[in-house]
This record gives structure tokens, C-alpha cells and sequence, in this order.
């Protein structure tokens, strides 16, 4: 546990675990370069296919690695490049979000978005209100077991 | 209620309906039912059904897929024989919901059910009363009302059914089997729609809970007893289980992939709460509640706070309950187009 991180937060960079389907939020993670729009440079993106893709433990595993905060992003619901697959990963995420919760893992360090592949901005607005969440949470070091490089 | 079970399946394996008949026998310190195998009409006349049957049947299902056939040998096609609680019941519904068996094959014979007792407080409460351990061979149980009444040799004791009855038990709703072919007993009253048992815990802030859980996940020992007793846990290969990787020149990415370890042997706190979390992320939305994981628990980690949260959520966000009838569902793989969006960005 961490109460005493008050003067660790000023210079806190937290690492953020983020997966990004291939067809929209990566492109829009993409986009954001391109258009030279700034965002943070905290975030860790892994490539999927598809949020589908995206076993919750992968969130346990990343948290257990040392991330600070997890964030999983794909496409608005409808627009799956597979059809279907978001809708399936709302079901799965929103109740494992719900679990994280359940045994005291803070709400703000786990995230899920929609960021189709036309927001750059988006992507950029998301990652930041993700790393302020994180920032103020502190240094996750309830779940790390090792050092994410 | 023992004489009309033994009834109903002696019956059934002197005319061969079942290959065989799953229930509980008494068990040999005199308290506890054992859940056994009957094969012949003779033996069926051991088994019991009262309190003291608190195992989930079920679980012993599985255990027919695992056989593997002598060459030669054709395949018994007759249906199990199942003796299931309201609660077991469920998890019969589960298993044909999930397609490991069809209706077919499962004879369930279903009795409804007052509630079961925990047995060790069973046990603690009649030490305390100074009664002779050694008169418990001859033990008999029911429920009537609000006691708990255990007779040996002639002479009655009665208990509060509050003090010795299963926690799960006080917040039944289903005491009555969704499905059977044959039923024992009357209809009983479920309990109201509640979750009392939560409110103590959905009060605290994360990081009390995190507190709690910390205090709670550090004693387990990862015996794996709540995996092996789920009647809901039946894979093969356990992606919690493996310790030692076989990789070699030739393992393939799909096989590494198949094989990727979520939580590893270490007894640390890290692990075993990786490894609640994966249990408890498995059984979203298939989990019935039957509690047996909190009762297995040698180290008592109420696991059942964890089961009943999953409930709660499950329903009130998809208004979806798992083992209810026997039409195939399930949670986590169907959709619709207007579920919740809570908690996207």
C-alpha cells in the first residue's frame, strides 16, 4: 500500500499499458502523429486485431508486470471492422471492471474507449484524461511483481 | 426423505434406466454425507438425503467425460442417475446449457431443500453440548421450522437452524430444482431477492477492500480446492494450473500462445490474487452459486463475497442468470446491440 507517495506524485511519470485494436484505435492513435497533435508520451500501446482480441487477464498480467494504469481501446460499437467483436469486449470489460473494484483495485487505473480511427483528437483527449487519472492514483504497486522496462 | 430417494433410485438401476446413480451415502465420522458412485439396486438402498448433504453433485459429471474406454468397448449411451438440491440443480441446467451434456442423458431426480447444514458448526456446537461423538453413527437429521433436529438412539436435540445451517442457505432463492425428472418433496418458499451479505463490503472504499482482500488472498495456500469442487470448472488444461513449460526447438507460437501462464506457482500474495481474479473472471455469468468454493476452502477465504458480487452485477447490468432452464446461453458470448456503455470514454 501507498499512502505516502504525496511528494513521489509531483515527478511521477506513470506507465500506462494501452491496447489498441488495429482497424480504428491504432489508426487513431496514428492519426494523432500525423496531424502532430502532443500527448504524453506514457503510454505503451500493444497492437491487437481486435478489442476482442483482449483477454482480461492480459489486464491482470500487464498490472502484475508493473503498469501503472491499463487502458483498452477499439472501435464504436457497430463499426468492428469484424463485425461484431466490440460488442463482445463491452460485455467482458464493463463486468471485469466491475470485479477490479470489487477487490480494491482503484477504478481510475483501468480504462476502456472507443476511438475510431478519424480521431486523432480523441485519442490524444483520452490518453490525457487517463494519465491524470493515473497521476493521481499514484505508483500501482498493489498487484507488481516485476519491473516493466 | 431418504426412503422415497432410495425409492426412486433403486428403482431406476434395478430396471436399468441409468448406468449409474450419483448421490450421497453417510459418511464415517456419522455427520458428514459422501457423495458416491451407486451402481447396483442393493447399494442405492445407503443413500441419504437430509441436512447433512451438502455437496453439489454436479461436480461428479464431469468425471464421466474423463473415462476413457477399454478397446473395444461400446459406450454405456444410458443417461447418470443425479441427485440434485435446488441449488445443484442449477448447475445440472449449466451443464446442458453449455452443451457437455444433453437433457437426455442426465436423470435428475430433484428434491427440494429446507437448506443444508455446515457440518463442522454442526459438529463444534454439539461438542459444546458435551453429547457422546460416539452416538453419532446412529445420527438422523431434519429440518423442521426454525431447529434443526438431530436424533440418536431414541433421544432428540434440537439446535437454532440460524446457528448451524450453511450461510448460502439463508439467502436461497432457488430451494426448489429448476429441472428434474423426478421430485422429492414439497415446494419450499425461497428467500427474498436480496444481498444482504454484500452491504457490509460495498460500503468500504477500494482501498479498504483492497485491505481486506490483501488480509483474506494472503492466507491462501493455492491448494486449488475451489477450482477442483466448481461444478462450472471442468477444462482439461487450466490456464492457472501449469508450472513447468515444455518448450521446445519444435513448440509452435500457437502452442507458447495456448500456454501463456496468467499466474505462476509462487505462493505470493501477487499470484493468488491473479489467481481469484481469473477464477472469478471465468465464471462470470455461468457461476450459479452454489457456494461450494467457500466451503472447500481449508483456509476459509469467503469466496462467496467474490461469487455474490458477480451475481449482483450480472444481473442487474444484463439482467442475465445462468442455469435457469435448459435453453443454451451464455453471458459473455451473445450480445446486443443496446447493452450498457457504462465507464467507456
Amino acid at each position: 500500500m501507498t499512502d505516502n507517495n504525496d511528494n513521489k506524485n509531483e515527478n511521477f511519470e506513470p506507465k500506462i499499458i494501452a491496447f489498441l485494436c488495429n482497424w480504428c484505435s491504432y489508426a487513431g492513435a496514428d492519426l494523432a502523429g500525423s496531424a502532430r497533435i502532443q500527448y504524453p508520451t506514457n503510454v505503451k500501446i500493444i497492437k491487437v486485431m481486435c478489442s476482442s482480441r483482449i483477454n482480461p487477464l492480459f489486464v491482470l498480467r500487464a498490472f502484475r508486470k508493473g503498469a501503472d494504469g491499463v487502458l483498452v481501446s477499439g472501435c464504436h460499437p457497430g463499426d468492428c471492422h469484424y463485425l461484431t467483436g466490440n460488442f463482445f469486449t463491452r460485455r467482458r470489460l464493463i463486468l471485469f471492471k466491475k470485479q477490479l473494484e470489487w477487490v480494491g483495485i482503484d477504478p481510475g487505473r483501468f480504462h476502456m474507449s472507443w476511438v475510431s480511427a478519424s480521431e486523432g483528437q480523441g485519442w490524444a483527449d483520452v490518453v490525457n484524461k487517463v494519465i491524470d487519472d493515473v497521476k493521481e492514483l499514484g505508483p500501482q504497486d498493489e498487484m507488481r511483481r516485476g519491473d516493466l522496462q | 426423505m431418504s426412503d422415497q430417494l432410495r425409492k426412486i433410485a433403486s428403482a431406476l438401476l434395478a430396471e436399468g434406466k441409468v448406468k449409474y446413480f450419483l448421490g450421497n451415502v453417510r459418511g464415517a465420522d456419522g455427520f458428514a454425507a459422501r457423495p458416491t458412485t451407486i451402481r447396483t439396486a442393493e447399494e442405492a438402498n445407503e443413500l441419504i438425503w437430509d441436512p447433512s448433504c451438502v455437496n453439489n453433485m454436479a461436480s461428479y459429471l464431469h468425471e464421466d467425460k474423463k473415462r476413457i474406454l477399454k478397446r473395444g468397448e461400446q459406450p454405456d449411451t444410458r443417461p447418470i442417475g443425479i441427485f440434485v438440491k435446488g441449488c445443484d440443480s442449477r448447475s445440472v441446467a449449466l451443464h446442458i446449457q453449455e452443451h457437455i451434456f444433453e437433457r437426455e442423458q442426465i436423470h435428475i431426480v430433484g428434491a427440494t431443500c429446507e437448506g443444508v447444514v455446515d457440518v463442522p458448526k454442526l459438529k463444534e456446537a454439539w461438542v459444546e453440548r458435551g453429547l457422546p461423538v460416539a452416538a453419532t453413527k446412529t445420527l438422523q437429521l431434519s429440518i423442521e421450522g426454525n431447529e434443526v433436529i438431530t436424533s440418536f438412539d431414541g433421544k432428540q436435540e434440537k439446535f437454532a437452524k440460524d446457528d448451524v445451517i450453511m450461510q448460502r442457505c439463508k439467502v436461497c432463492r432457488y430451494p426448489n430444482p429448476v429441472i428434474h425428472d423426478d421430485l422429492i418433496g414439497e415446494q419450499v418458499e425461497p428467500k427474498p431477492d436480496t444481498y444482504p451479505d454484500l452491504e457490509e463490503m460495498e460500503a468500504m472504499s477500494p482501498k479498504e477492500r483492497w485491505a481486506f482482500w490483501t488480509e483474506q488472498f494472503s492466507a491462501c495456500v493455492r491448494c486449488l480446492a475451489c477450482r477442483n469442487v466448481c461444478p462450472a470448472c471442468y477444462c482439461r488444461e487450466c490456464s492457472v494450473q501449469r508450472s513447468n513449460p515444455a518448450f521446445g526447438p519444435r513448440t509452435t507460437p500457437t502452442e507458447k500462445m495456448a500456454k501463456a501462464q496468467f499466474s505462476n506457482k509462487t505462493p505470493t500474495m501477487e499470484d493468488n490474487f491473479n489467481f481469484h481474479m481469473s477464477r472469478m473472471y471465468h465464471m462470470t455469468g455461468r457461476c450459479t452459486n452454489c457456494g461450494e468454493c467457500d466451503r472447500v476452502c481449508p483456509v476459509g477465504i469467503p469466496l462467496r463475497l467474490l461469487t455474490r458480487k458477480m451475481d449482483k452485477d450480472v444481473r442487474e447490468t444484463y439482467d442475465h442468470e445462468s442455469g435457469l432452464d435448459t435453453e443454451p446461453r451464455n453471458l459473455l458470448a451473445e450480445y446486443r446491440d443496446d447493452d450498457p456503455e457504462g465507464g467507456f470514454l
